[in-house]
């Protein structure tokens, strides 16, 4: 017997839950071009290859996947129309939407789902999360069946935009394998599809005018919905220096840009011209800790180590003390991802008390040993958060030493070396608990020598086919256990300002992605 | 003179062997890893490993400096990590716009540059001189982004008459391609004129003393002969070495500049590549960049001999 799975039920959620969406469901104006300027070059145009935020917020105009998230991060059909669940969790069968074409002119069948799929699992950076699927095949041209070997979310592991399952045509897909797709094989359903690519000059797309909008929506929606090509290019072009895109939003040569600095904001706000859009949520400002680190391994040590800080003053020195820019906030989910969204155990978060470390230090027979501390200045706000929780520890006492690095060596040395104690980073937005399994679970490279049996068992339940109650209720456990064993330094959150000329109409920001489908160039 | 060319010529050998070995060393020196770099924060450490098997970073590095060797010798530099395309490819698409920026840029420097100093060392302690002085001062202590910030500030943003940046081929049409490279062929020439004026102003002011110079003017000598012919063509000697020099100070100068102005040249390329770790472009680049320079000297050696002919003989 099968049952009918949560995607139908959640689809009929979002057709009454879309009525207050900001979006425009329609285009104000067709035609021109919107140029915008981001903070980095993509890798590669390879969406399956590669996690950086420069390939996603190229990736989810070009191409679609199964299911993707809507603007509240909850799963929505996308390729696929509905898709059913077996009663033992272990066989997905999915229907596939009628019409839609490659951008090359091609329709798109079962066999290029399959294909497409089969070669993420193969040879991308995100197939490690797929382990316990078993085979995907093409049932008819229209049906797709996933049989996973144990239940596990396996729908919220399909959704996920970076890096996306992009379904490709089949031809194209076997012809690369494990190597790079490169140049006019670079071809999906999204409803732009890619001109060009100069790497640091820019990303060409053009309207793709085959693409047919999802019937099932009145509207787009996080990185789905009924999407509609307005303009007839889009550019994405790297400008790395941040004056030079400061300079360009003024003159009006960007439509957009991604990372103004903070300093320029108040300047650009007195502008008529342009706005300034609050990035929420963008990034949370954490630390790393290596607990293989004889310091580090103490209890009592790293509670002395949260006990010293002040997240507030940090926040403030990260963003020259302008407050649209930060929040003081313990949960490692923000506050507008209400489904994950948890402050348990947050009692020991800001609450600075030197009296306590003391105590605490002694307890550890802490004796002013130095405690190497990693940051970088690609990213401002890294350094100046840094420089601050520094600044804090050795006034309480800790002898922390800052060591600067640029970003690449940083992540490096984090990987392969044991000559440090704590790294600064931040982590943008997780879509799902699962995410954490990387930082958090026994043996992960990214969790640094953490292993606890019960963060582990409750990991082990979030990776499972539970219930969302059930993961729900791990998840808080989770939150709770980071902040009783101080398993990473949650400090707050950072919001991003990007920048706008006003005539581009009916933009709206979302998960540090720029969207540039329904958004019209009303500029002549 | 043939002699001299094919001494220099020689030297290359050696040269090109010493700094593929060097920039091989000092790349793979430097900690972070292309492999990271390519698929992002987010990566796990399994799809790191076959990552660095597609660019061949699994091999162990005695292989990898061979193959690399082996490559320059037979003038393969072998692929981009993140270009999709061959090294040479990527550094020849970007020529023409670090030549088109570099060009303009030295005859911004010269023809600012050598009036500036010549009018200083005619008239030594005048205000003519005083100005000259001021002004290259400036321009040398004050970086060349700096300067460029402030290009764009008042004739970008303020005066809007200027764009700010990307480049148009010439192919585009001249007028495109001049107005687009005039910002920053300006933040660039302008601190290299300043040099140019002082060594122009020094070399004429030792020359002027000379005694044949008071022989000039004592036989009646128009000023303008004594200057252009007597004067200048003994002092050009210096100059020519400083404009030689420039174009080495151009190059490294581009670097910023081209990032700054969104140029896609060589220079900006560079930065780009050795912040993404892309070793097989940092050290084609640097292999590049040292042989050119050695052809600069070399044309600047050849330009001595021409202008002195007492030189070829050395």
């Amino acid at each position: 017997m099968l049952r009918l799975a949560k995607g139908l039920m959640l689809t009929s959620v979002i057709f009454t839950g879309l009525t207050g969406a900001a979006f425009a469901a329609t285009c104000e104006i067709t035609g021109g071009k919107i140029q915008a300027a981001m903070t980095t070059n993509p890798s590669t145009m390879d969406p399956i290859l590669t996690t950086t935020n420069a390939s996603r917020q190229i990736d989810t105009h070009l191409f679609e996947s199964l299911v993707t998230l809507d603007e509240n991060y909850k799963i929505i059909p996308q390729l696929a129309t509905s898709w059913t669940k077996s009663d033992d969790g272990l066989t997905y069968t999915f229907t596939l939407r009628d019409g839609v074409k490659f951008h090359n002119g091609a329709m798109m069948t079962a066999d290029d789902v399959v294909a497409s799929v089969q070669r993420f699992l193969q040879f991308s950076p995100g197939a490690n999360r797929f382990k316990k699927v078993a085979s995907v095949e093409a049932v008819d041209p229209k049906t797709v069946k996933i049989t996973v070997s144990e239940d596990f979310p396996l729908l919220t592991n399909l959704s996920m935009p970076s890096p996306i399952i992009a379904i490709m045509p089949a031809d194209i897909v076997k012809k690369y394998g494990k190597d790079e797709i490169r140049g006019a094989d670079v071809v999906g359903t999204g409803p732009y599809k890619l001109i060009d690519w100069q790497p640091d000059v820019g990303v060409k797309m053009q309207k793709f005018a085959d693409y047919v909008p999802e019937a099932g929506f009145d509207g787009p929606t996080g990185f789905g919905g009924a999407r509609t090509a307005c303009a007839d290019e889009v550019d994405f072009l790297p400008v790395t220096e941040e004056s030079s895109r400061v300079a360009g939003l003024q003159t009006g040569d960007f439509d957009f840009v991604e990372a103004l600095p903070i300093t320029s904001v108040p300047d650009l706000q007195n502008n008529p011209d342009v706005k300034v859009a609050i990035v929420k949520p963008t990034w949370g400002i954490a630390l790393e800790i290596d607990h293989k680190d004889p310091w580090m391994a103490k209890l009592p040590f790293r509670q002395a180590l949260l006990a010293a800080i002040n997240p507030e003053q940090v926040l403030m020195a990260a963003t020259f003390g302008q407050k649209d820019y930060y929040r003081v906030q313990p949960s490692i989910f923000f506050p507008e991802q209400t489904n994950w969204y948890s402050d348990a155990g947050s009692e020991v978060y800001n609450h600075p008390d030197p009296d306590k470390v003391k105590k605490l230090l002694a307890e550890a027979g802490y004796n002013g040993e130095p405690i190497t501390y990693l940051t970088n200045q690609n990213y401002g706000w890294m350094y100046k958060a840094s420089q601050a929780l520094a600044a804090q520890w050795q006034a309480a006492g800790i002898n922390v030493q800052l060591s600067l690095m640029d970003w690449p060596s940083q992540i490096q040395r984090a990987q392969h070396q044991t000559d440090w104690a704590l790294n600064q980073t931040g982590w943008s937005p997780r879509f799902d608990p699962f995410q954490l399994t990387d930082s958090l679970g026994c043996g992960s490279l990214g969790a640094f020598g953490y292993c606890n049996d019960k963060m582990q068992a409750q990991l082990d339940i979030i990776n499972s086919g539970a219930t969302d109650e059930q993961r729900k209720a791990a998840w808080q456990a989770i939150q709770k256990l980071v902040w009783d064993d101080v398993a990473v330094l949650r400090i707050g959150d950072y919001f991003q300002p990007d920048g706008i000329r006003k005539t581009l109409a009916g933009y709206t920001p979302f998960y540090v992605t720029p969207r540039f489908w329904n958004v019209s160039q009303t500029r002549k | 003179m043939l002699t001299l060319i094919l001494r220099r010529l020689l030297l290359f050998v050696p040269m090109w062997i010493g700094v593929s070995i060097l920039s091989f060393v000092i790349v793979h020196a430097t900690p972070g890893d292309p492999a990271a770099a390519f698929v992002g924060m987010d990566a796990s450490a399994g799809s790191l490993e076959v990552a660095r098997e597609r660019l061949g970073l699994d091999l162990p590095y005695w292989q990898q400096l061979l193959n690399w060797l082996g490559g320059t010798l037979t003038g393969n530099l072998g692929d981009s990590f993140f270009l999709g395309r061959s090294v040479w490819q990527a550094i020849v698409e970007r020529l023409p716009v670090t030549f088109s920026l570099g060009f303009l840029s030295l005859l911004i420097a010269v023809i600012v540059g050598i009036p500036l100093g010549t009018a200083a060392a005619l008239a030594p302690n005048s205000w003519k001189d005083t100005v000259s002085i001021g002004v290259s001062l400036t321009f040398l202590s004050v970086p060349e982004f700096v300067v460029g910030m402030i290009l764009i500030y008042v004739f970008g943003v303020e005066l809007r008459w200027l764009p700010i940046g990307r480049y148009e081929p010439l192919s585009a049409g001249f007028l495109p391609w001049f107005y687009h490279l005039l910002l920053p062929a300006l933040a660039l020439g302008l601190s290299q004129s300043a040099l140019i004026a002082r060594m122009t102003r020094v070399a004429l002011l030792q020359v002027l003393r000379a005694d044949y110079i008071r022989t000039a003017r004592a036989k009646g000598l128009p000023e303008r002969v004594v200057i252009g012919k007597h004067a200048f063509r003994n002092a050009i000697i210096t100059i020519v070495t400083v404009i030689g020099l420039s174009v080495a100070l151009l190059l490294s100068g581009a670097f910023i500049t081209e990032a700054l102005f969104q140029l896609p040249g060589v220079g900006n390329l560079g930065v780009s590549s050795v912040l993404r770790r892309d070793y097989p472009v940092i050290q084609g680049l640097l292999l590049i960049a040292s042989s050119f320079i050695l052809v600069v000297n070399l044309l600047v050696d050849i330009l001595y001999a021409m202008l002195n002919p007492s030189v070829s003989g050395r």
